[in-house]
């Protein structure tokens, strides 16, 4: 899979984004909302290229997506392994917002919405009740997230970024089997919440 | 869930719930000192995690499906699997057909490799994609185009290889030649011929329509895509409930099953066959009318269909059509299954018939239908009039005009009528025998008679008498009459052997019979020996894949489970019970029984909270099937009601099981060996409970029943002393312990070691009930060997070692050997906790006597703390026993002034409501 180190930008554009990670991982909310525009961006940027690339390799998986965003915009900076945690999280949460925002278009423009610049190909290749599954799920995710937090995280990380258990671990900073536990529950949980505005 | 609710539970007793493993979880949700609203909102998430949900797709697929990362579109040349693509040769809503060939030029083989679209890619649904195209690779027969390989492609779509059929569809190739209706049927009965094949090989079609059925240059049928539709359908259920369906049906030719999901069978082929041939013979698809009828297919001609069979009229093709056609298709396509063809093959033999111009089955009176009725008043009769129906009564339709008819069929038709005049004669007899005031009419005499008058009218015809043999040999083992069924049993394989082979399905139906017998004996290592080598030499001799290998998995399944190989049961039922979902219809006796069976293996295995469901399950559909008034529905409360218990609901059980008991009552006549069942069961329900009265009642009635109709020695014996025993022990009678167990070690001895069960002998039970009652030294005599044979058997489960160094420690301590029994207390609690909760207590009570002897307050706290820790999910089937021991535990505290550990000791103390008085801790 794609992206290698000669791909990400030369402006070294690390520091400002490792002073934003940095706040935001220690709770300034401004820096927070200032750094998920900027991931998102940069993840959206990749996928474009990713996709219009006449690869090979056409598979597009999102954990490889993440790490080349990650290597695009800190380079060989040498970030503090609890920043790094903070980045994945962050960009988990873009990746669902990507993922989202495109389930939602997707939806909008089979009911006719509006006229909609397509950014990307527009392919058949999901069953609209998935779409609608989705977009459900991330509902459910939503409502999860004002009583567990934790639970919201790791399911964007295993699932909207499709980190492993070992990755997610060592983002969120707990032990595996903490994240398997929480997949588990996450997943019973949010699978209760559907079940119940079906 | 909503966490404003003050029932709801804490988020910590989740997550602690949530690390459980699944039994443990199950026992949490039966545990009674657990909140109600706690277990439910539990029990809750436990359902919502068993459903399959977008969260269990492969999130690469999903995004690449969002994001639009199409996998590339294949391209001539380009190489998959074996094989190298050659030209797009067709495009579908569901798949892209290519012809290809395989990489190795020294193969000229000419493939059609065909990519499936489909967005579950899960892991489930790959290994069942790769599971299924193993089986349909096995099918091999010159109709069907064969499938030889199937896989995943780079970017991981499914494809599959199969034979490149060069044809045109069966309709446009009869129409092309102007075939009449007689040719189009004998065309048809290839079709048909090569559905029956699969469907021996236990593989469905599910979308038989003409554009499946291509007839070559050489005018041979070849059937595509046998079975792509189920594997497409890999992910089975979930797909239902997640709305994500492929929508793979042809509806026009979809059976109604089909289109209500409802369950899939060999019937559904039939129905498929059916509408093939209803477009083959009018032109017109079948169409149902008013009320459910199918519109009758002559009606449907036109003058066109009529000159594409080379006849001058519509007229003329419907009065070909009318009667006999009419009368097959209609039966063919009728709405409910079970009342179609029961196969493809009878499909084709009546259809084989009207081409000889005999009369079809679909129009005569279907005799079988009508006696039901009458047949069910006569329960034994019922089995012997069924027996000579199904074995030989073929032929009771068979018209005069058929067997007057000179040629070669005549000497079949008459063959036929013979065994028709025999078997009618054969129950008429039965009959007589049964009626009011005949002198025989005690089941024994009546079976006795009837085994002779097989002897008598077919010695001459081995394949009747065989038949027969069989059935009377399971109504013998029904009325646990085991020596001439047995006897019989071995008869009927013995013959079946040498007139057929060991290939042969009445051969296989004989050995799995005769192993239930065995299963009856309690020689359950015996008879699984024999019934696997049987087995094996049915698969070398290249036996069918049917019912009756069906049927031997599931009988040797049980008896593995009998002799405590749960493992090999496990995997032994599963495969029975896949096969019987794929072949048998949904309320077919067999693939009810099979199920049954399997829930038990599940049980056996462990996983009672799965064997409770699937026992829930069949016991609504063996009630559908044969109502409530019914041994099955009998057994099928049994096995549930001991599930019920395990989990902790005796309640729940002990309400089965009187149901089972008013259900037997009215319809046994004497001592049934299901009966005993019962009973035994309601005893563990009642001790389980805490009321170890009613166990020890319900206990002896179990003995009485098994005692009328086995011989010892039985396992069944010694299971049911040792629960007298254990009914004792509770009831703190424990002189009637000591006897009950020494009763139940004597079968033991006198059993064949093969079929012992257990590492625990009932002698360590024995001792147990000693200490209890003060003889020490007999107590001692018993536990030394008790505790040795545990630590030498290595397949003895981990806890039985801590139970009987536990049980060792009571009786040193109460001999008065402290050291010792500190010692052996304390290795028992270095041991892997004991499975139950009153052994878990035991040596936490007898180092808190010792402690308290040397009034060593901290050492009894130190004892009592850990015996309120122990885990909540430990079972319990000593209630009284256990609720002693925290009594005594409490008394301890009370004595060294902690009445804050005494009230907690009380509280968990729990109810026990014993007959006699709570037996009195030593001096």
């Amino acid at each position: 899979m794609g992206s290698s180190k000669g791909d990400h930008e030369a402006s070294a554009p690390g520091s400002d984004i490792t002073g934003l990670l940095g706040r935001a991982g220690a709770g300034d909310a401004d820096a927070a909302n200032r750094l998920l525009p900027l991931i998102y961006a940069r993840l959206k940027e990749l996928a474009r290229r990713q996709l219009g690339r006449e690869s090979d390799s056409p598979s597009l998986a999102t954990t490889a997506l993440v790490h080349d965003a990650y290597l695009s915009l800190f380079g060989d900076a040498d970030l503090a392994w609890r920043d790094r945690g903070h980045f994945f999280a962050y960009a988990a949460r873009a990746m669902r917002s990507i993922l989202i925002d495109r389930a939602r278009h997707r939806m909008r423009s089979k009911r006719g919405g509006g006229a909609q610049r397509v950014e990307l190909p527009e392919q058949e290749l999901v069953a609209d009740d998935e779409c609608l599954e989705l977009l459900a799920m991330d509902q459910a995710l939503t409502a999860l997230g004002t009583t567990h937090p934790r639970l919201v995280q790791v399911v964007e990380l295993r699932f909207f970024a499709g980190l492993s258990v070992e990755d997610a671990a060592k983002a969120l900073d707990v032990d595996t089997r903490t994240i398997e536990r929480d997949w588990r529950k996450a997943r019973a949980l949010i699978h209760d919440a559907m079940g119940a505005s079906t | 869930m909503n966490p404003a609710d003050p029932d709801a539970p804490p988020a910590e007793w989740l997550d602690a719930w949530f690390d459980l493993d699944a039994e443990a979880q199950a026992r949490v949700l039966a545990d009674p000192a657990v909140p109600a609203a706690w277990r439910s909102a539990a029990a809750r998430l436990q359902a919502a995690a068993e459903r399959v949900g977008v969260l269990d797709r492969d999130p690469t697929a999903v995004a690449e499906g969002l994001l639009g990362a199409a996998p590339p579109m294949p391209k001539a040349g380009d190489s998959v699997g074996r094989y190298f693509l050659e030209a797009l040769i067709g495009q579908g809503g569901m798949a892209t057909v290519w012809s290809a060939r395989h990489q190795d030029p020294q193969l000229p083989q000419r493939v059609a490799v065909k990519f499936l679209r489909t967005t579950l890619f899960t892991p489930e649904w790959r290994e069942r994609f790769l599971r299924e195209q193993r089986i349909l690779a096995r099918l091999n027969h010159p109709c069907i185009s064969r499938l030889f390989d199937a896989g995943l492609d780079r970017s991981g779509a499914p494809y599959i290889a199969m034979e490149l059929i060069d044809g045109e569809p069966i309709g446009a190739w009869c129409d092309a030649r102007g075939l009449d209706c007689a040719a189009r049927v004998r065309l048809f009965l290839k079709v048909c011929a090569a559905v029956a094949y699969a469907h021996r090989n236990l593989v469905v079609h599910r979308d038989l329509k003409p554009g499946n059925v291509l007839v070559g240059n050489d005018g041979e049928p070849h059937l595509l895509d046998f079975g792509i539709a189920k594997l497409l359908d890999a992910t089975g259920a979930e797909r239902d409930r997640t709305g994500t369906g492929l929508h793979l049906l042809t509806p026009a030719y979809a059976a109604p099953e089909q289109l209500a999901q409802g369950d899939i069978t060999t019937a559904t082929d039939v129905y498929g066959l059916g509408a093939l041939l209803h477009e083959l013979l009018t032109a017109a698809r079948p169409q149902q009318a008013e009320g459910g009828w199918l519109q009758r297919p002559s009606s449907r001609v036109d003058a066109s269909a009529a000159a594409q069979r080379g006849l001058h009229s519509a007229a003329a093709l419907r009065a070909l059509l009318r009667g006999d056609l009419d009368a097959i298709l209609e039966r063919a396509l009728r709405r409910e299954p079970e009342l179609r063809y029961a196969s493809a093959h009878e499909f084709g033999e009546d259809l084989e018939r009207w081409l000889r111009q005999e009369t079809v089955r679909a129009r005569a009176d279907n005799w079988r239908y009508r006696s039901g009725k009458f047949v069910r008043r006569h329960r034994l009769a019922l089995a012997l009039v069924l027996a000579a129906v199904r074995g030989l009564a073929m032929a009771t339709v068979v018209s005069v005009r058929a067997s007057l008819r000179a040629d070669r069929a005549a000497a079949a038709a008459v063959q036929e009528a013979e065994r028709a005049r025999r078997s009618r004669d054969f129950v008429l007899a039965l009959l007589q025998d049964l009626r009011p005031g005949a002198s025989s009419r005690t089941p024994e005499r009546l079976l006795d008679r009837a085994a002779a008058r097989i002897e008598q009218q077919f010695g001459d015809d081995p394949e009747s008498r065989i038949e027969l043999q069989l059935v009377l040999g399971e109504l013998e083992r029904g009325y646990s009459r085991l020596a001439p069924s047995r006897s019989l049993l071995e008869r009927a394989s013995a013959a079946a052997r040498a007139h057929q082979g060991t290939a042969a399905p009445l051969w296989l139906r004989a050995e799995s019979s005769l192993a239930h017998t065995a299963f009856r004996e309690g020689a359950y290592r015996e008879g699984a020996s024999r019934l696997h080598a049987a087995l094996a030499e049915y698969d070398r001799a290249g036996g069918e894949f049917g019912a009756a290998r069906i049927s031997a998995l599931s009988r040797l399944g049980q008896l593995r489970n009998h002799a405590e190989d749960s493992r090999a049961a496990l995997a032994l039922h599963t495969e029975a019970d896949t096969a019987a979902r794929r072949l048998l219809a949904a309320d077919d006796p067999l693939r009810l029984e099979v199920r049954e069976l399997y829930g038990e293996a599940l049980a056996g295995d462990g996983q009672n909270a799965a064997a409770r469901a699937v026992l829930r399950e069949n016991l609504a559909a063996l009630r559908a099937r044969y109502g409530d008034r019914d041994l099955t529905v009998v057994s099928a409360l049994e096995s549930l009601a001991l599930r019920e218990t395990e989990a902790g609901a005796p309640q729940a059980a002990i309400a089965l099981l009187l149901e089972a008991r008013g259900i037997a009552t009215s319809i046994l006549d004497g001592p049934h060996v299901i009966a005993g069942y019962v009973e035994n069961s309601l005893g563990f329900a009642a001790l389980k409970a805490g009321d170890p009265a009613q166990a020890a009642q319900a206990f002896e009635r179990a003995l009485a029943i098994f005692a009328a109709l086995l011989t010892p020695p039985h396992p069944l014996l010694e299971a049911t002393h040792a629960n007298r025993g254990e009914a004792a022990l509770e009831r703190g009678d424990f002189a009637a312990a000591a006897t009950a167990f020494a009763a139940a070690q004597a079968q033991r001895d006198a059993l064949d070691p093969q079929s012992r069960r257990g590492a625990f002998a009932p002698s360590c039970l024995a001792g147990e009930a000693h200490a209890r009652s003060g003889d020490a030294v007999r107590a001692l005599a018993l536990l030394e060997p008790c505790v040795a044979a545990v630590q030498r058997r290595t397949s003895a489960a981990p806890g039985q070692l801590a139970t009987a160094l536990a049980l060792r420690a009571e009786a040193e301590w109460r001999a008065g050997r402290t050291a010792a029994a500190q010692a052996s207390a304390l290795q028992a609690l270095a041991s892997p906790l004991a499975d139950t909760r009153h052994a878990a207590l035991l040596p936490l009570r007898v180092l808190a006597e010792i402690s308290l002897a040397k009034r060593d307050a901290a050492g009894v706290r130190k004892r009592i703390d850990a015996a309120l820790g122990l885990p909540p999910g430990l079972p319990q089937p000593r209630p009284c026993d256990t609720a002693w021991q925290l009594s005594r535990l409490a008394a301890i505290s009370v004595q060294l002034g902690d009445t804050a550990r005494a009230a907690a000791l009380r509280n968990a103390a729990g109810s026990c409501n014993p007959a006699a008085p709570l037996p009195q801790p030593p001096q």
